[in-house]
């Protein structure tokens, strides 16, 4: 069983195969060895956050980790589809809050197929919606200065001679 | 009663000089319209003029007053709604810093852009004709380059998204400032590779403005990493003459297109109607790095004569049309680095033998590269020995073959069943798990499973012919087959791992005739009959001890039928009729002979039971 102490000081035991889902988990362990019993600090990551990561772990312990490599290429990323399986569906549904910190936290733990769930739950909800939109839902401010303002004004152009 | 002053003399109080009878005396006069009689009474009507005078002097005053007062106010609102505003800009900005989506690094905002950019095609900007008139462009970077000054800028530095283009020429004319859009997509791709998909759906020469988007592009050619070209004929033709005529103009064996990877030409109907000019061999040859060369819609020929090299290509499609050549096996012997063949006809012209050179004692041409073939019978497939009888592919892992419902589908479809299965038994494959049919008959179907059914694992059968058997009745023959002790030669893929069955709308109307419980009742079987359950002491109690464990049955498109066969499944789920009570009783007593503690004896095990041991049934 393996100890993982979050930012706010609260401790999770768990099963060593659910741990290394997290690549930098599975690599802190190689380094400290099999027999310690130290709890392994995880400085940016909150229980809360934690606790659903780990929910995720332990639903796909077992499955093969995708390639180091799988990553590295644009065209690959690109091509991949933005399906999401339906467990995973019902997972990532939560608050944006949690939904961002979820991603954040599987970037920072290095576990891929976490990051890509979150990622393609953020992108499915940006697909087809106008950047007026796009700000309302994620609450962004429109800061654009004067000048590109009037930029993006020209950008759109086109659609006046249609 | 309530007072009623008359309406052209509104009520007001005047400090007056007159005696209140008098001063009524005058005011009715005045509201009568007469002038009072009596020389005393105009000296009283001059009093009240005075008076009126008076007040009136006196209310200027105080209406000046009052003004200075409002101006003062309206002054001091103004600044208030201004203060009010500039709080609710910087509340709102404010609000916007703790948004949660801001605490993405940009790395992850890129993702999250590709992972946009990417949901429906691989291309980012869409510029497409609706109709004859309409123009539409769809750009995903280029809104989310609108929505905040920090994601501009991330977008700004995914320089690969610009570059992705499905552009169609035409819209350019009827739309001149759409051509703007590509072309600053264009510069915002910096120095990426581009990936473009360019269309000419009108017939004629290009206008000016599709003229200069074109050679916007040309002049880019050295960052075209793909490129799908649909663009008639004759515009092909010069588009051919382009290529030759740049990469001639450039340095001794440079060419214009030093990174072009994959190219695919469509529409190559014309070419073989009008043109005998050996256009793509024109193009073929400035493209050192080519690696994935797809053409469709017509004849297409020579590949095996050519004399430049082509070794280096890995995927090479001919659909919609066919490749004539003097024999399948010297197209494979020009391009022994293949991995991916998709054919859609064979033709062997008149008057040209096959070369036997470089072939086995057997006269046929092993190719080891090969690890995936698709077949489409679009049209005629030489079943001379020059045809597939001519190649052998040790290591093919996935075929798949695609009938078309045309004339003539018996003989073209049997003799291409038949070749297909001698070719899988003569190259011993014995890595070919994927075999997937569309809309091929199931008697074709047995032959080629037949042939490839120590190693398939994976089977997926596209828009069954009829309703009749959406599954094949064969597959759920294995423990029988097993139970009668015959050959294991007869048993019908045995390591079967998953079946996907997808239904064509036509023929999901069709099963509205039919009972949809029997089609879910032939589910069971195939079940039963494809899966074991054994016991463990562990949780969950069962697992599966055959290797059988996903089912998918998908409807192509939302119907009445797919509602109903919902319906029919969710019953049957719900009584438990999934795994048969026949069924199931000759198992557990199969499996309780084997187990040592009588108490640990299950009831039954159930379609959930089958769940929890990770078999997959999936309808949609």
């Amino acid at each position: 069983m393996i100890v993982l102490k979050t930012s706010d000081n609260e401790t999770f035991t768990v099963e060593r195969d659910v741990a290394e889902r997290s690549v930098l988990i599975k690599n802190m362990l190689d380094d400290i060895g099999e027999n310690s019993e130290q709890a392994i600090p995880l400085p940016n990551v909150n229980s809360s956050v934690l606790k659903k990561v780990l929910e995720y772990c332990e639903h796909h312990r077992g499955e093969p980790l995708p390639a180091a490599d799988a990553d590295t290429s644009q065209d690959d990323t690109r091509k991949r589809t933005t399906d999401i399986s339906e467990w995973d569906q019902k997972f990532i549904t939560v608050d944006q809050e949690m939904l961002f910190e979820i991603i954040l936290a599987a970037n920072y733990l290095d576990i891929k197929s976490l990051l890509d769930v979150g990622c393609k739950t953020v992108a499915n909800m940006i697909k087809g919606k106008t950047p007026e939109e796009i700000r309302k839902l994620f609450n962004i401010v429109n800061d654009f200065t004067p000048e590109e303002e009037a930029q993006i004004k020209k950008e759109n152009e086109w659609a006046e001679d249609r | 009663m309530s007072s009623s002053s008359s309406p052209s003399m509104p009520p007001f109080h005047l400090p007056s000089s007159l005696n209140p009878f008098s001063r009524t005396t005058i005011l009715s006069y005045l509201r009568s319209g007469c002038t009072p009689p009596f020389p005393s009474q105009t000296l009283d009507l001059d009093k009240l003029r005075s008076d009126i005078q008076y007040a009136l002097n006196f209310y200027e005053v105080e209406v000046r007053l009052k003004e200075q007062q409002l101006l003062a106010l309206e002054i001091e609102l103004g600044s208030l709604l201004q203060m009010r505003q500039g709080l609710r800009a910087l509340s709102k900005h404010a609000t916007g810093l703790e948004a949660p989506i801001r605490k993405l690094p940009a790395e992850l905002l890129m993702k999250i852009f590709r992972l946009v950019s990417s949901k429906k095609s691989s291309y980012s900007l869409h510029l497409i004709m609706q109709g004859d008139m309409g123009v539409l462009l769809y750009s995903s970077i280029r809104d989310l380059a609108q929505t905040c000054s920090r994601w501009r800028q991330v977008a700004f530095s995914c320089h690969d998204l610009w570059g992705s283009m499905d552009i169609n020429l035409s819209a350019t004319e009827i739309s001149p400032k759409v051509g703007k859009v590509v072309l600053q997509h264009l510069r915002r791709s910096g120095n990426a590779p581009l990936q473009l998909s360019i269309q000419n759906t009108s017939w004629f020469d290009l206008g000016p403005k599709g003229q200069e988007v074109w050679d916007a592009l040309i002049q880019e050619s050295r960052r075209w990493k793909s490129v799908k070209l649909n663009i008639p004929m004759h515009v092909l033709k010069t588009v051919a003459d382009q290529f030759k005529t740049r990469a001639g103009s450039q340095q001794k064996g440079e060419s214009i297109f030093c990174t072009l990877e994959s190219l695919h030409i469509e529409n190559l109907e014309e070419l073989t109607m009008h043109h005998r000019d050996p256009i793509i061999s024109k193009i073929l040859q400035t493209l050192p790095l080519l690696r994935s060369f797809h053409v469709s819609g017509g004849r297409f020929y020579g590949m095996d004569a050519c004399t430049f090299d082509i070794s280096r290509i890995t995927r090479l499609s001919i659909s919609k049309g066919h490749y004539e050549g003097r024999s399948l096996a010297q197209l494979f012997m020009k391009c022994p680095a293949l991995t991916d063949v998709d054919l859609s006809g064979f033709v062997v012209p008149r008057g040209q033998s096959h070369g036997r050179d470089h072939l086995s004692s057997s006269g046929v041409y092993v190719h080891t590269r090969l690890t995936k073939l698709t077949l489409t019978k679009e049209s005629y497939f030489d079943t001379s020995a020059a045809g597939l009888r001519s190649v052998s592919f040790p290591n093919l892992t996935h075929l798949k073959l695609v009938d078309t419902y045309t004339w003539p589908r018996d003989v073209t479809a049997s003799n291409l069943s038949t070749d297909i299965a001698s070719l899988i038994v003569r190259s011993k494959c014995t890595n070919l798990r994927h075999i997937t049919f569309s809309k091929f008959h199931e008697p074709y179907m047995l032959r080629v499973i037949d042939a490839a059914k120590e190693s398939l694992q994976h089977l997926k059968i596209i828009h069954p012919a009829s309703s009749d058997h959406i599954l094949m009745p064969q597959l759920s023959t294995l423990f029988d087959e097993v139970d009668t002790s015959s050959t294991s030669q007869s048993i019908l893929a045995p390591n079967l791992v998953s079946l996907e069955v997808v239904i064509a709308p036509a023929v999901a109307h069709a099963m509205l005739n039919i009972s949809l419980k029997d089609v879910a009742l032939e589910i069971c079987d195939l079940v039963e009959s494809r899966c074991k359950m054994v016991p463990v002491k562990a949780k969950p109690k069962w697992v599966l001890a055959t290797p059988f464990r996903q089912l998918g049955i998908h409807l192509d498109e939302p119907s009445r039928p797919r509602d109903a066969f919902f319906a029919a499944i969710v019953d049957l789920k719900r009584h438990h009729r999934l795994v048969s009570r026949d069924h199931f009783k000759k198992l557990s007593d199969e499996v309780i002979s084997t187990m040592d503690d009588p108490r640990e004896r299950p009831e039954s095990w159930n379609f959930r039971d089958l769940e929890n041991a990770g078999f997959e049934l999936d309808i949609s």
